[in-house]
C-alpha cells in the first residue's frame, strides 16, 4: 500500500530576532488507515510540524529550508496555491487545538457541517441533497458524542463550550471524509470520559474508511492507546519513531523513557517520581544532541554534533548510544 | 519615526512654553520669541503675503507676519491642550471605569449608563456646545474636550479591568486579604494603563486635530495670538493664490498627528510583545 | 470514617451547598417574578481532611470540584452549610480577620497566576502584606520560600514573563506556602504543564508536606495524579460526592459505577488499547434529573435510582452514594 503522505528530511526555520530551527530532518510516512502519533512537550515542534505539512505556515517568519512533502502524488512544497487549496478538506483536513480558530463565529453549526458535506459531494461527484445532508449533520454530531444534536446544530460556536466546539471540528472532519486527518491535541480540552468516547469514534472511522491520521499530543499514554506508531519529538527533531508497543514498552531514547517514568503510576509512598530534570530552552538546540542538557546518559560524544537517526530493530532512534557517530 | 516627530514636537513645545510662561511672569513678553526666526507679532504690511523664501520659510500672512515663527510660537498651545485633554480623560476615565469593572453591580450600572449618556452626543457638537456656553477661552476648550474624551476611556478601562479581573493572580491577591481598592491600586492599575497608554498616545494627535477644528471655527484663543487651526481658517480667504498661508499650517498639524499615531502603533506592538 | 493516622481533622466540610443563578434577569423578569433558575454547583457535600494528609477531589468538568475548592478558601461564599478550619467556621474567621494566611490556593494556569508586572519575590511575599511581620523579615521569608521550592535567588528579581511554565508554577507554590498555611487547595496544579515538569512539581508537593506538615485539598481530573498524591479520594459527579474513602479502596476497588467508568476511561501506561467509553452525556447542570444524577448513564440503573437520590452508604470503610450498596 502506498503511503498517503511521505515526509522526508523536512527542516523549517523560524527567523525573527534570531534563527530557531523549529524542525530539523523530520521524516515519516503514513499508510491509509494508519495512525501516527506525534508526541512532544512544549517546544518540541509538533505543532509546527502539523502546520508545515499542510502548508499553513506563514513566510516570513517560517522558511522551508530543506526536505520534501509528498501527499499522494502532489509535491506539497512545489505545488501551486490553487492545487493545495483543492486538497484541503477532502484531501487533508486539519483540526487545530483551538477550535475557535477554525469555526466561523457567524455561521450556525449546522451550516458549517453542511458546507463540509457540500464540498465533499462536489469533489467526489456525489449529488448534494439538502435534506439528506441535514440528517447527516445529526449523525456526525451524534458520532462525536454531542448530546441533543438537533439543538446544538442550530446554535452558534460561541454558545457552546470549548470541548463541544472541538468535537464539532471532528464532526466536520467526518463529514468531509479526508484521506489524511491531522489533529493537533483534539481531545486535550475534553474530560477523560468524553475523550474516551471521541477516541473510540475516531478510531472506528479511521479504520473503516482507511483514513490516514496524524495525532499530535503531549500525552504519551493516550498516544500509546490510540496510535499505531509513535514519533517522539524533542527540540524540533524526531528522537524516536516506532510502533506504539515498541515505544511504550521498550523505549530506546532516554527522552522517551524519561517521559514514561515521569508518569505518576505509583503511590507517593513508593517514592518520588523519576522524571526529567531541567527544562527545555531553544537556546540549547543546535549543533549538539537537543536532549543532551537534560539527559541522564549524556557523555562527550553527544555534544559533538546532531546524532543521526539510526535503525534499531524495526525502529529509528536518534541517540549516540546506539552506535554511529553524529554527522557533525 | 513617530518617536522622532513626537519628541521634537513636545520637546520644542516644552521649551518654548517655558519661555513664554517665564516671559509672562516677568513681564518680558519678548522672551517668548527669543528662539524664533522672527517676531511672530510684528506686523509689516509691505511684507504681506510673500511666498516661502529663505527669509520666511513658510511665507508671510496677510499682515506680513512670518508664518513659520507663528507656527513655532503656537506649538506649546496644541501640545499643552493635547496633554491636558488626554491626561484629564485618562484620569476621569480611570476613576469611573476601574471601579465599574472591578466592583460591578450598581457601581458598574451607574458608571456605564452615564458613560453612555455622554457618548450619545457627537463629539464635536458636544465640544461646541460646552465651549460656546462657557466662553471663548482655551481653558474652556480643554474642558469641553475632556468631557468629550473621558467616556471612551471609561469604557476601555472597564473592559480591561474585566479582563484582568479574570486572571488568577487577582484571586491570589484576594486570598491575601487585600481589599478591593488595594487590589485595584496594586494590580489592576498597572495592567490596564499599560494597554491603554498605547491608545492614548494616538489620541494625543486626535485631540490636537479636534482642537484645531475648534480653533478653525473660531473657538480657540482669540487673535492676535497665533494658533494652528485659526491660521488655517484665516488663510482660506487667500487660497489658492497665497496657498502657503492655509496649507502649510495644515501640513504641520497633519505631520504631528501622524507622528503620534505611528508612536502609538509602535508602543502597542511593544506592549503586546511583553504580555 | 476515621483517618489513617491519629491526626485531628483540620478541615471539615458539612452539607455544603452552592447555587449559582443562571441566565440574565432583566428588570421585567423581576417584575413578573419569573422563577430564577440555579446551577447546583455543589449540592450537599460533606468531607473532612486530617492534618498533613491529602484529600483528592477527583472529577470531571461540571463536577463542582473547583467550586468546592474555592468555597474552602473563601473565594466563593456558601449558599448553605458549613466549612470549618480547626473547629471554627471559615466565614466567621474571615470576618474576624483570624483567617489571614491560614488557607491558600495554587491555581491551574501558571501564566495567569502571577501578575506579569510584579517581580517574583514580590509575588511570593504578597500573602504577608497584611500580616504583622516587619518589612525586612517579609523579604527574608519570601526568599526562604523560593528556596524551599527549589528556585534560586537569581530568579527573585525577575518578572514572571522571564520564567518557564514549570518555574512559574513553583513560584505559585512558594507564594502559597509563605504564610505557613494550614490547608492548601491545589486546583489542577499540573494540568497545564508538561509531563516531565509535572513529576517535578508533584515531588515537590510531597516533600513539602512531609517536612512542613501542610494539609492538601488536591483537585484533579487525572486518576494517575490522584493515585500518586492521595491519602483519601472523594469522587465527585455533578455537584455531589459519588464515592469517598481511602485512596487504595477507591482506586483499587471502585464501587460506584461512575468511579468504575471514570477509572476505566483513563488510558493506562501499560495498556495499549483504547479504554472502553462510558455512554451518554452528562445532563445539563440546571435541570437535573429527579433521582440519582448518574442514573441516565448507569449500566446498573434500577427503578429506585430514578425516584430519589441515594444517600451515602458505608461499605467496608468507604462511603458510596449508590443503591447497589443499600443493605
Amino acid at each position: 500500500m502506498d503511503d498517503v503522505i511521505d515526509v522526508s528530511g523536512l527542516s523549517v526555520d523560524y527567523r525573527t530576532a534570531g534563527v530557531v530551527h523549529a524542525l530539523h530532518d523530520v521524516s515519516f510516512g503514513i499508510r491509509p488507515g494508519e495512525i501516527l502519533g506525534v508526541v512532544g512537550e512544549s517546544g518540541s515542534g509538533k505543532s509546527t510540524l502539523a502546520l508545515a505539512v499542510s502548508r499553513l505556515l506563514t513566510t516570513p517568519p517560517a522558511y522551508y529550508i530543506d526536505g520534501k512533502i509528498l501527499f499522494e502524488e502532489t509535491d506539497m512544497l512545489k505545488a501551486r496555491a490553487s492545487e493545495i487549496d483543492s486538497l484541503r478538506g477532502t484531501g487533508m483536513f486539519m483540526v487545530f487545538q483551538d477550535p475557535m480558530m477554525s469555526l466561523n463565529p457567524l455561521m450556525r453549526i449546522r451550516d458549517q457541517i453542511i458546507e463540509g458535506i457540500a464540498v465533499r459531494c462536489r469533489r467526489s461527484g456525489e449529488t448534494f441533497e439538502r435534506r439528506r445532508a441535514e440528517q447527516e449533520v445529526n449523525e456526525h454530531l451524534t458520532s462525536v458524542r454531542i448530546g441533543d444534536a438537533s439543538d446544538v446544530a442550530s446554535r452558534y460556536p460561541h454558545q457552546l463550550s470549548g470541548g463541544q466546539n472541538q468535537r464539532i471540528m471532528l464532526a466536520i472532519a467526518l463529514a468531509e471524509k479526508p484521506r489524511l486527518l491531522i489533529a493537533d491535541e483534539p481531545t486535550t480540552a475534553l474530560d477523560v470520559t468524553s475523550q474516551a468516547q471521541v477516541l473510540n469514534v475516531l478510531k472506528g472511522i479511521v479504520k473503516e474508511s482507511k483514513m490516514a491520521m496524524i495525532y499530535i499530543t503531549h500525552d504519551l499514554v493516550v498516544a500509546g492507546s490510540f496510535c499505531d506508531r509513535i514519533a517522539v519529538m524533542y527540540g524540533g527533531m524526531i528522537q524516536e519513531i516506532g510502533t506504539a508497543e515498541q515505544v511504550m514498552r521498550s523505549p530506546k531514547h532516554p527522552y522517551s523513557s524519561g517521559l514514561i517514568t515521569s508518569l505518576p503510576s505509583q503511590r507517593k509512598a513508593d517514592g518520588p517520581l523519576v522524571g526529567i530534570s531541567g527544562t527545555f530552552s531553544w537556546d540549547e538546540v543546535g549543533g549538539i544532541c537537543a536532549f543532551a542538557p537534560r539527559c541522564p546518559l549524556v557523555h562527550d560524544e553527544c555534544k559533538k554534533g546532531v546524532p543521526a537517526l539510526v535503525r534499531v530493530d524495526t525502529r529509528l532512534v536518534r541517540c549516540v548510544n546506539y552506535g554511529e557517530k553524529p554527522d557533525g | 519615526m513617530g518617536l522622532i516627530i513626537v519628541v521634537a514636537f513636545y520637546g520644542w513645545s516644552l521649551l518654548e512654553g517655558v519661555l513664554q510662561f517665564a516671559g509672562m511672569v516677568l513681564h518680558m513678553s519678548s522672551l517668548g520669541w527669543v528662539l524664533l526666526p522672527s517676531d511672530p507679532f510684528k506686523i509689516s504690511l509691505n511684507q504681506a503675503l510673500l511666498g516661502p523664501s529663505p527669509a520666511h520659510l513658510m511665507g508671510t500672512d496677510d499682515l506680513g507676519r512670518d508664518i513659520w515663527s507663528r507656527i513655532l510660537y503656537a506649538a506649546p498651545v496644541d501640545a499643552g491642550v493635547s496633554v491636558l485633554v488626554i491626561g484629564g480623560g485618562l484620569l476621569v476615565g480611570s476613576l469611573v471605569g476601574l471601579p465599574a469593572g472591578y466592583f460591578g453591580g450598581l457601581t458598574e450600572e451607574v458608571s456605564m449608563r452615564s458613560t453612555d449618556l455622554f457618548l450619545a452626543f457627537p463629539a464635536l457638537i458636544l465640544a461646541l456646545v460646552i465651549e460656546s456656553t462657557l466662553g471663548r477661552e482655551a481653558v474652556y476648550a480643554v474642558l469641553a474636550l475632556v468631557v468629550v474624551w473621558w467616556p471612551s476611556y471609561a469604557r476601555l478601562f472597564r473592559g480591561e479591568t474585566l479582563r484582568v479581573k479574570s486572571m488568577k493572580f487577582i484571586d491570589a491577591a484576594r486570598l491575601s486579604d487585600l481589599s478591593g481598592l488595594e487590589i485595584i491600586r496594586r494590580h489592576i492599575v498597572r495592567s490596564t494603563f499599560n494597554t491603554i497608554v498605547s491608545y492614548a498616545t494616538i489620541d494625543l494627535g486626535s485631540s490636537i486635530l479636534v482642537y484645531s477644528v475648534l480653533s478653525f471655527l473660531g473657538l480657540g484663543i482669540p487673535p492676535p495670538a497665533p494658533e494652528w487651526g485659526s491660521m488655517v481658517s484665516f488663510g482660506l480667504e487667500y487660497f489658492p493664490q497665497s496657498w502657503w498661508y492655509s496649507l502649510l499650517p495644515g501640513i504641520v498639524i497633519t505631520i504631528v498627528v501622524i507622528g503620534t499615531a505611528l508612536l502609538g502603533d509602535g508602543l502597542r506592538d511593544v506592549i503586546a510583545g511583553e504580555q | 470514617m476515621r483517618s489513617l493516622t491519629a491526626n485531628q481533622d483540620v478541615l471539615v466540610i458539612s452539607n455544603a451547598v452552592k447555587l449559582f443563578p443562571v441566565g440574565k434577569r432583566s428588570v421585567w423578569d423581576r417584575v413578573i417574578r419569573k422563577p430564577q433558575r440555579f446551577v447546583h454547583a455543589v449540592d450537599d457535600v460533606s468531607l473532612h481532611v486530617a492534618k498533613a494528609e491529602t484529600l483528592v477531589l477527583l472529577g470531571e468538568s461540571g463536577s463542582g470540584k473547583t467550586t468546592l475548592g474555592r468555597l474552602v478558601v473563601g473565594l466563593e461564599t456558601l449558599t448553605s452549610g458549613r466549612i470549618d478550619l480547626d473547629g471554627e467556621g471559615v466565614r466567621r474567621l474571615k470576618d474576624n480577620g483570624k483567617l489571614s494566611g491560614r488557607l491558600q490556593m495554587v491555581f491551574q494556569d501558571p501564566t495567569s497566576s502571577l501578575d506579569p508586572f510584579m517581580k517574583v519575590v514580590d509575588c511570593v511575599a504578597e500573602p504577608l502584606r497584611k500580616s504583622r511581620i516587619e518589612k525586612e523579615k517579609i523579604s527574608a521569608r519570601a526568599m526562604e520560600s523560593l528556596g524551599n521550592v527549589g528556585l534560586g535567588e537569581k530568579l527573585a528579581g525577575k518578572k514572571p514573563s522571564e520564567l518557564s511554565q514549570g518555574q512559574r508554577q513553583r513560584v505559585a507554590v512558594a507564594r502559597a506556602i509563605v504564610s505557613k498555611p494550614e490547608v492548601i487547595v491545589l486546583d489542577e496544579p499540573t494540568s497545564s504543564i508538561d509531563v516531565s515538569l509535572q513529576a517535578q512539581v508533584l515531588n515537590l508537593l510531597v516533600r513539602l508536606q512531609k517536612t512542613q506538615g501542610f494539609t492538601y485539598l488536591l483537585i484533579t481530573h487525572d486518576p494517575n495524579v490522584a493515585r500518586y498524591m492521595a491519602d483519601y479520594i472523594a469522587v465527585m459527579y455533578l455537584g455531589k460526592v459519588a464515592e469517598y474513602g481511602p485512596a487504595e479502596s477507591v482506586l483499587g476497588n471502585p464501587r460506584h459505577p461512575y468511579t468504575q467508568a471514570l477509572l476505566a476511561s483513563a488510558p493506562k501506561p501499560d495498556e495499549l488499547s483504547l479504554p472502553k467509553p462510558l455512554s451518554g452525556e452528562p445532563p445539563s447542570m440546571v435541570s437535573l434529573p429527579k433521582g440519582c444524577r448518574f442514573a441516565p448513564r448507569c449500566p446498573y440503573v434500577m427503578e429506585r435510582c430514578k425516584e430519589s437520590q441515594p444517600p451515602l452508604f458505608d461499605k467496608e470503610g468507604s462511603l458510596v452514594a449508590c443503591y447497589l450498596y443499600d443493605h
